[in-house]
């Protein structure tokens, strides 16, 4: 489930940096690396699983929970690096 | 079980390597010796490339270290892996799922990016071709 989760994020987050290019103090291409970066790795994880013959996806409540905290993480970094890197660039302007 | 410090470990060389290139960069800079012609891939520099695949590999990493923290298979106390001190069976397996899981992970990722600066340098290098045409007539 969280497999999906990340999906939909690393695509919502890819289609707002595309539409907010312009606004490059937003950072939105942490947002967009970070889930792509998550949804790559939990694709391997996906892949191997069904390989060793078990349910690749699982829809459990742990599983919901942990979407929801992977999903506040992901924000939670985008908005640590973007405020670190707008500091940074008004200290460097 | 601990398949994403494998990509921790290699977003730390990634800095590293990202720092070194940088200084580099900066060195050339103040020198003056700055490729004057253009070249294919020359438009950005390695440092930004690297910047984008070290910023991969932790954000990567950071969340899915919320998942398996949430499984339990990661605590904030030592020996922090929890395979760790369940004994040699356990380690063993840990290990195994860092070489298989972890490494094809990290060259997942890689490989993305790779395909991913390869993109970006392709359509600048078409963009500066079509810029020069227009002047050499």
């Amino acid at each position: 489930m969280y497999f999906l989760t990340a999906l939909v994020c690393a695509l919502v987050s890819g289609l707002l940096w595309f539409l907010f290019r312009k606004r490059t103090q937003l950072h939105l291409e942490v947002l967009t690396i970070t889930f792509g970066a998550a949804t790559l790795m939990w694709l391997v994880d996906v892949i191997y699983t069904a390989a060793e013959g078990e349910a690749p996806l699982t829809f459990t409540p742990l599983d919901g929970q942990i979407a929801l905290f992977t999903v506040l993480g992901g924000l939670f970094l985008w908005l640590l690096v973007a405020f670190i890197l707008n500091n940074r660039e008004k200290k460097t302007a | 079980m601990a398949c994403f410090v494998v990509s921790a470990a290699a977003a730390i060389g990634v800095g590293a390597a990202k720092y070194i290139v940088k200084h580099h960069e900066k060195k050339m800079a103040l020198k003056g010796e700055e490729p004057k012609e253009y070249k294919f891939g020359s438009d950005v520099k390695w440092s930004k490339k690297l910047g984008y695949l070290e910023m991969a590999l932790w954000g990567g990493s950071a969340v899915l270290a919320i998942e398996h923290l949430l499984h339990g298979e990661v605590s904030f106390v030592p020996p922090f892996l929890t395979a760790a001190g369940e004994g040699p069976e356990a380690v063993s397996e840990m290990l195994t799922e860092m070489g298989t899981v972890g490494v094809t992970m990290l060259a997942a990722i890689v490989t993305a990016w790779a395909i991913g600066v390869l993109i970006v340098d392709f359509f600048k290098f078409k963009k500066h071709k079509a810029q020069q045409a227009p002047e050499a007539k």
